[in-house]
């Protein structure tokens, strides 16, 4: 196992950066994720690192290595990719040996075998990949790139190509089996869910540009940013104005500053569906508003709202439909709460770090 | 993306340039000034190409290529164009065997069926007959228009018709203003092709000609086997090298139609 | 109704076809079992002499086999240097393929018998290369390169070359690159994911482009006639003097079958072979 260390790491297409200075470290044996919109550079990061498209500037250390410039057969690394990209013409067993003949093997069967063992698929070797259901071509692509025992394993959105059912149950093994082998893995998604769940850092990515990396909790907790927090949990978005310590979106509102803002002027402000509270009785808190209900769903285990703030904006609400508020109906008169530290206020238009045409770009 | 190795891309420079070999070699012997073939040419003249654009016979031979080419395509393209469309929407039995039938004359060796129609067409009395070489021109250009036609039909979706008719177009009116127009492309190009293949073919014209008539390929064809090779073959060469690729280069630009090849 | 639609779009082109190419070949079929008579054309008895004397008789057995080697030759000589080409137009960029697209295409319709003319013009003892090889002093005397295999190859993989060519590069287009990619990751060098990934998935490519031009190469008629001369004969050259010079008909038309069968026979065979293959992975 190796650690990964990426320095100032560029990508650019012509004029245009696609990965914009990334600096990164992945410790021994972590699970780090790369999440991002689409288009923000995450699956070139991936590229680079796998060396299968060389970077404008930069470095990438696979351990005490500098890979920079090595080609991508001689980086020990495993990739699984979105498509599977499984030898149609090979039976599932020689897809599973390739890598292993490559690095001159000798006796290939048992460590294929360990390999379906691993993904509990050891009675499919002599099947051909199109015989195979997506679950199981996406295990053999898995067990393919875990087969050489690689020094880093690299994941490129495996998970997006299964049905939601499946998907969950391969979170759990994949989880399972990379804390197991204790490999250092680089997980591309765009799921914030599979990101949160399955690491133990998230690299939050926009317009090529690092936005914040840290752990899930921290991420969800305390984001680093306006993007960040748009970006985790579902927001509200609003705009308002800075007026004092207040930002009025209709109604002064309470925040805890977060980044650096200017003294007054436009700016983006994000509530979580989950941050807002909703009450029948009256409630004396900083941010209470007089507030009707509009439209209410049911979504599982939880209630959404969508209320309307008196002389102020609709903003959704979520609930647990096993709290009193969870039994509120259309035209009911609430109070609304919001936790000042959970308003995240940032300056207009984009805010994040990720330059002034990000916005289009995303 | 990683492009091709460089050794690659040498081998196919060099590949794509024995390819325009003798396209050149003909281009430069006919403006030579010998009377006979050489290249490179001595000095620069443009006389070969007013004698053999003066010369009867030769015109004759134009004359009869192109009439001949144009009504093959315009035969080929009214029966192929019906023939794909039930084809594909399968509105017939047996569509695979139909259409493996149809794309026949492709593969079938082209001097096996010229030699049975000259025996055939001796007996039935169509012989040395302009028809007779026509309906064998369709026969040969018809599987350019049909597979032509199959690639654009399986690019345009069976509901865009089916939404016409709901919106109260009758089934020739839904086919005429929203399939046709589609196809467009694919039938271009289809009739490119169809009209080059007749206006290449020897194999099949030159058993059915009658002893006073000659296509241009066919005229070219037996000057050289009786050996005519002259600055005024090449000139007429270079005409047909013009002309192909003029019609290439408009043909591309129109449709596009390389992704029907 | 549409049934009876479908019937009226398809019955035209069947009437066609039907009449010029099944019928003739149906009529043809018995003259091949008829004898000879000089001064007369076909006779009325029965033989089967016409077939047997293609396989027993020396020349005829040449010029079979000739075609045949001749097939073969052109056939791995266009894959060898097509698919190079063909590798790099798939892997270029878009302007390159458009290029290379137009210069492949270009010959590919231009008429047969002008690109033969070519190529007399450089190969004949007057020919281009000869001059320029004796202008050079490589050599005294021209050397030969027509009437004899050696042109005709030449000649003939230029004509069907765009065929191979076009055929692998829809084949090679096909190829995921995902999977070379993986291929890589998986500690492959660049010439393992040709020879290990990219060949075999193209392998079903391989098999179309070389089955058509063979076919097309042993049904040649204008480039074998123009190149190889009256004397260096194939069998589609051999039918056409048959037919227009000797006027012997039965001779003709059996060796028209004879070349007809074994056209169906490798194209039958080709896609048995491509039934295996797909059955098995692909």
């Amino acid at each position: 196992m190796s650690s990964l260390s990426l320095q100032a790491l560029t990508k650019r297409f012509g004029e245009t950066p696609v990965v914009d200075g990334a600096t990164l470290d992945v410790a021994e044996g972590e699970f780090v994720s790369l999440l991002g919109p689409s288009g923000c550079g995450k699956t070139t990061i991936l590229r680079m690192v796998a060396g299968l498209l060389a970077p404008t500037s930069g470095t990438i250390m696979i351990g005490p290595r500098d890979v920079t410039r090595v080609a991508t057969h001689k980086r020990r690394i495993g990739l699984v990719f979105q498509s599977y990209a499984l030898f149609p013409h090979l039976t599932v067993f020689d897809n599973v040996a390739f890598g292993l003949k490559r690095q001159g093997v000798k006796d290939v069967a048992p460590r294929v075998a360990e390999a379906l063992a691993m993904v509990q698929l050891g009675h499919l070797g002599a099947r051909f990949p199109k015989e195979l259901s997506g679950g199981q071509q996406q295990r053999i692509a898995l067990a393919r790139a875990l087969a050489p025992r690689p020094s880093l394993l690299l994941l490129d959105e495996p998970l997006s190509n299964l049905d939601a059912q499946l998907r969950d149950d391969m979170q759990i093994q994949l989880k399972r089996l990379q804390r197991d082998l204790g490999i250092t893995s680089l997980f591309v998604t765009h799921d914030q869910s599979e990101a949160l769940s399955l690491s133990d850092r998230i690299c939050i990515l926009a317009h090529g540009k690092i936005q914040q990396y840290a752990s899930p909790e921290e991420v969800y907790r305390r984001p680093a940013n306006g993007f960040v927090a748009r970006f985790i949990g579902k927001p509200n978005a609003l705009t308002g104005s800075l007026s004092g310590d207040r930002v009025d979106i209709g109604v002064p509102l309470a925040f805890a500053p977060t980044v650096a803002l200017p003294a007054s002027g436009p700016v983006e402000v994000v509530v979580r569906h989950s941050d807002v509270a909703l009450s029948r009785t009256p409630v004396t808190a900083p941010n209470a508003f007089a507030a009707t209900v509009r439209l209410r769903s049911f979504v599982g285990a939880r209630i959404q709202y969508v209320v309307g703030i008196e002389g102020g904006p609709e903003i959704i609400a979520e609930v647990d439909a096993n709290e009193p508020a969870g039994a509120l109906n259309v035209g009911d008169s609430v109070t609304a709460v919001i936790d000042p530290a959970a308003v995240y206020v940032s300056p207009a238009p984009a805010g994040a770090s990720g330059g002034t045409t990000g916005q289009a770009a995303a | 993306m990683k492009g091709p190795p460089i050794w690659v891309t040498a081998v196919a420079v060099l590949v794509l340039v024995f390819l325009q070999l003798p396209v050149i070699v003909v281009a430069m012997a006919s403006v030579s000034t010998t009377s006979y073939l050489t290249v490179p040419p001595v000095g620069f003249t443009l006389d070969w190409f007013v004698e053999v654009l003066t010369d009867k016979d030769y015109l004759e031979a134009i004359q009869t290529s192109f009439l001949l080419a144009f009504a093959a395509t315009a035969g080929a393209l009214v029966l192929g164009t019906a023939a794909a469309y039930a084809l594909h929407h399968r509105m017939v039995p047996w569509a695979d065997a139909l259409a493996s039938f149809f794309m026949a004359p492709l593969i079938f060796p082209a001097v096996v069926i010229g030699v049975a129609l000259l025996q055939y067409y001796a007996l039935i009395g169509l012989r040395w007959s302009f028809w007779g070489l026509l309906l064998a021109h369709i026969a040969i250009t018809v599987p350019y228009v049909i597979r032509a036609c199959l690639t654009s039909l399986a690019g345009v979706k069976g509901e865009l018709e089916e939404a016409a008719r709901v919106l109260g177009a009758s089934g020739f009116t839904a086919f005429r203003l929203v399939t046709l127009p589609l196809l467009k492309p694919g039938l271009v190009a289809g009739a490119f092709f169809a009209f080059i293949t007749s206006l290449d073919n020897v194999p099949v014209t030159i058993f059915l000609l009658g002893p006073r008539q000659s296509t241009l390929p066919v005229k070219i064809f037996t000057s050289i086997e009786h050996g005519g090779v002259d600055p005024g073959l090449a000139a007429i060469s270079t005409l047909l090298i013009l002309v192909t690729g003029l019609a290439l280069v408009i043909a591309e630009r129109w449709v596009g139609f390389s992704r029907f090849v | 109704m549409r049934r009876l639609s479908g019937a009226a779009l398809v019955t035209p082109l069947v009437l066609v076809l039907v009449g010029v190419f099944v019928g003739p070949l149906l009529v043809m079929l018995p003259t091949s079992f008829h004898p000879y008579v000089p001064g007369q054309g076909i006779g009325t008895s029965w033989t089967l002499e016409n077939y047997t004397v293609a396989f027993t008789d020396g020349y005829y057995r040449e010029v079979i086999g000739r075609t045949l080697w001749m097939g073969f030759l052109v056939t791995f000589i266009a894959l060898v240097i097509g698919y190079p080409l063909a590798y790099f137009m798939a892997r270029t960029t878009r302007t390159w393929r458009a290029v290379a697209t137009l210069l492949v295409m270009f010959p590919l319709f231009l008429n047969l018998v002008v690109r033969s003319f070519g190529w007399i013009a450089l190969l004949s003892n007057r020919g281009v290369i000869n001059t320029l090889l004796m202008d050079l002093g490589l050599t005294t005397k021209p050397i030969r390169m027509m009437f004899d295999m050696t042109g005709l190859v030449i000649g003939m993989v230029h004509i069907y070359l765009p065929f191979m060519v076009f055929m692998l590069l829809s084949s090679i287009s096909r190829v995921p690159r995902d999977v070379e990619d993986a291929a890589s990751t998986l500690s492959a060098s660049p010439s393992r994911v040709f020879w290990f990934v990219t060949l075999p998935l193209t392998a079903p490519g391989i098999l179309a482009g070389c089955t058509l031009v063979f076919v097309l190469t042993i049904s040649a008629l204008v480039t074998p006639r123009l190149l190889g001369g009256p004397t260096f004969k194939v069998m589609s050259t051999l039918i056409y003097d048959e037919f227009l010079v000797k006027l012997d008909w039965p001779s003709g038309t059996a060796f028209a079958f004879i070349l007809t069968a074994i056209a169906l026979l490798v194209i039958w065979g080709a896609n048995r072979v491509a039934r295996r293959v797909a059955g098995g992975a692909a």
